[in-house]
C-alpha cells in the first residue's frame, strides 16, 4: 500500500478547515485542481469557459459530498483524484448531451466513469431550491444565516456585530431560518 | 422534503448545537436515541441539516468568481513568469557578463563552485500580489515579505500553510526559495526535492534550475551539473560549459 494511502494529521486538519468552510483552504484547493481539470476539458474538444462551468459544479458536488459525508478523502491526492473524477464525469455527461453526442467525441478514448456517489433527486432539489430562495430574503437575514451556518461565528459573536443581545441574534435566527422555510413551502 | 412540519426555536436550537459538534457526554446520546427511533424528528433534523448545507453552499457560489479569479491570476502569472524568465535572463546575462569582468578580483578568494553560484544565483523574484484579491491571504501576506527580502517572516507563514497544505508544490517552491535566499542551501535543496516529486508541477524547470546552484553552492559539482543538465533554462547551457571547463 503506497505511503500516500495512510490517512495523516495533517491532511485531517486540512479536511476539518474544508468542512469549517475555511476560505484560504476552499480558495487554495479550487486553485490547485482547477489547471488539471482546465488541461483535461480543453483537450477534449471543450473551451475554457466550459472548463471554469464545469470544475465549479464539481467543486460544489465535491464540497456537498464532503460535509454529508457520502466521500470521506483519507488523502490530499484521494481529495484530489475525487475532484478530478467528479468533473471529468460531469464533462462526459456534457459530452454525450444531445447538442454534442453527434459530433464531438473523447479524444478516442472510451471513458469508464468513477462511480461518484449522487445526493438523491429530492434533496438535490431542495438545495436548489434555497439557493434560489436565500436571495428572497433580506439583506439581515442572509447575513446571519451566512455568518452563522457558513463562517460558522457563535451567535455571541453574531449578537456583538449587529449591536443585539445572543438571545435576540437566537431568534432572529430562527426567524430567518422560518422565513427561508416559507418560501420553499411556496 | 416536508417543509410543512412545525420546528421550535429550542428544536433549531438543539439541531444546530448537534451539528456543530456542540452536544457532548449525555446530551450527544440522548440526542443520537432520538434520531434512531423517532421518525418525526429524524424528519426534523434530515431538514435543518440539509437547510444548513444549502445556506452554506449558496454562501460558497458566492465566493467561487473570486476563487476562479484568484486561479486565473496565478496561472497567468505561472507562464508570464516562464515568458520574463527570458527578458530577465537576457538582462541577468548582461549584468553577469559585467560582473565577470569588473568583479573577477571580488571571487577569487571563494572556491570555482561559489564562484559559478555568486555569478548565476538571483533570487526568484516572486508572484505578484493583488492585496484587494487576496485580504487576509496567507499565502501573498508572505510573499509580500518574501519579495522585500524578510525570508525568516515568509518562511514562517509559508511553513503554517505547509502544515495544512502538505502537497503543495507552490508553498514547497517557494519555501526552498526562501531559504536559498536566506543562504540555507540545504534545507532548500529538500524543498525543491519536493517540489520535483510532482511530475506536473509548472516549478519544475525553476526547482530544478536553483536546486543545481543550491548543490554548486554547497561544493557538489557533479550532482549540480546532473541537476542543471535536466532544467530547461537559459543560461543552462553557459553554466555548464563553465562548469565543465
Amino acid at each position: 500500500m503506497p505511503a500516500d494511502s495512510f490517512p495523516n494529521s495533517k491532511f485531517l486538519q486540512q479536511l476539518e478547515a474544508i468542512k469549517n468552510n475555511s476560505e484560504p483552504h476552499l480558495r487554495e484547493l479550487y486553485r490547485y485542481n482547477y489547471k488539471t481539470v482546465e488541461k483535461y476539458v480543453v483537450q477534449n474538444s471543450g473551451t475554457a469557459d466550459e472548463a471554469k462551468d464545469i470544475f465549479q459544479e464539481a467543486f460544489i458536488a465535491v464540497w456537498r459530498n464532503i460535509q454529508l459525508e457520502k466521500f470521506i478523502p483519507q488523502t490530499e491526492n484521494s481529495l484530489n483524484a475525487y475532484i478530478f473524477q467528479v468533473s471529468k464525469n460531469k464533462w462526459i455527461s456534457y459530452l454525450r448531451s444531445a447538442m454534442h453526442k453527434k459530433t464531438i467525441g473523447l479524444s478516442g478514448q472510451e471513458e469508464k466513469e468513477m462511480e461518484v456517489e449522487e445526493i438523491n433527486v429530492a434533496d438535490k432539489d431542495q438545495l436548489d431550491a434555497i439557493a434560489e430562495n436565500i436571495h428572497k430574503l433580506g439583506d439581515n437575514c442572509r447575513e446571519i444565516l451566512k455568518r452563522f451556518y457558513y463562517n460558522k461565528e457563535s451567535l455571541r459573536a453574531i449578537a456583538a456585530i449587529f449591536n443585539w443581545t445572543e438571545a435576540t441574534a437566537r431568534n432572529n435566527k430562527y426567524r430567518c431560518i422560518e422565513k427561508l422555510r416559507n418560501l420553499l413551502k411556496n | 422534503m416536508n417543509n410543512n412540519i412545525t420546528i421550535t426555536e429550542q428544536e433549531l436550537e438543539l439541531i444546530d448545537n448537534y451539528l456543530a459538534g456542540r452536544l457532548t457526554g449525555a446530551d450527544k446520546a440522548a440526542f443520537e436515541a432520538q434520531l434512531a427511533g423517532n421518525e418525526e424528528w429524524k424528519a426534523k433534523f434530515s431538514q435543518v441539516k440539509l437547510l444548513a448545507i444549502g445556506i452554506q453552499e449558496a454562501a460558497l457560489r458566492e465566493q467561487l468568481p473570486q476563487f476562479h479569479g484568484e486561479a486565473e491570476h496565478y496561472k497567468k502569472l505561472a507562464s508570464v513568469k516562464n515568458i520574463n524568465w527570458i527578458k530577465r535572463l537576457s538582462i541577468a546575462a548582461s549584468v553577469i557578463a559585467i560582473i565577470s569582468v569588473l568583479g573577477w578580483v571580488l571571487f577569487f578568494k571563494q572556491p570555482a563552485e561559489e564562484k559559478m553560484y555568486t555569478a548565476f544565483y538571483k533570487p526568484d523574484p516572486g508572484l505578484s500580489t493583488e492585496m484587494g484579491l487576496s485580504d487576509n491571504y496567507i499565502f501573498d501576506r508572505a510573499m509580500v515579505d518574501y519579495k522585500t527580502a524578510n525570508y525568516k517572516a515568509a518562511l514562517e507563514s509559508w511553513n503554517k500553510l505547509l502544515a495544512v497544505n502538505a502537497g503543495n508544490d507552490t508553498l514547497h517552491y517557494f519555501i526552498a526559495s526562501a531559504q536559498m535566499a536566506d543562504n540555507n542551501p540545504t534545507a532548500a535543496i529538500a524543498g525543491f526535492d519536493k517540489v520535483l516529486q510532482n511530475h506536473q508541477s509548472v516549478f519544475t524547470n525553476d526547482a530544478l534550475w536553483y536546486k543545481g546552484l543550491a548543490l554548486l553552492k554547497k561544493g557538489k559539482k557533479q550532482e549540480a551539473i546532473a541537476a542543471i543538465e535536466k532544467a530547461e533554462h537559459s543560461q543552462k547551457q553557459t553554466l555548464l560549459l563553465k562548469l565543465k571547463e
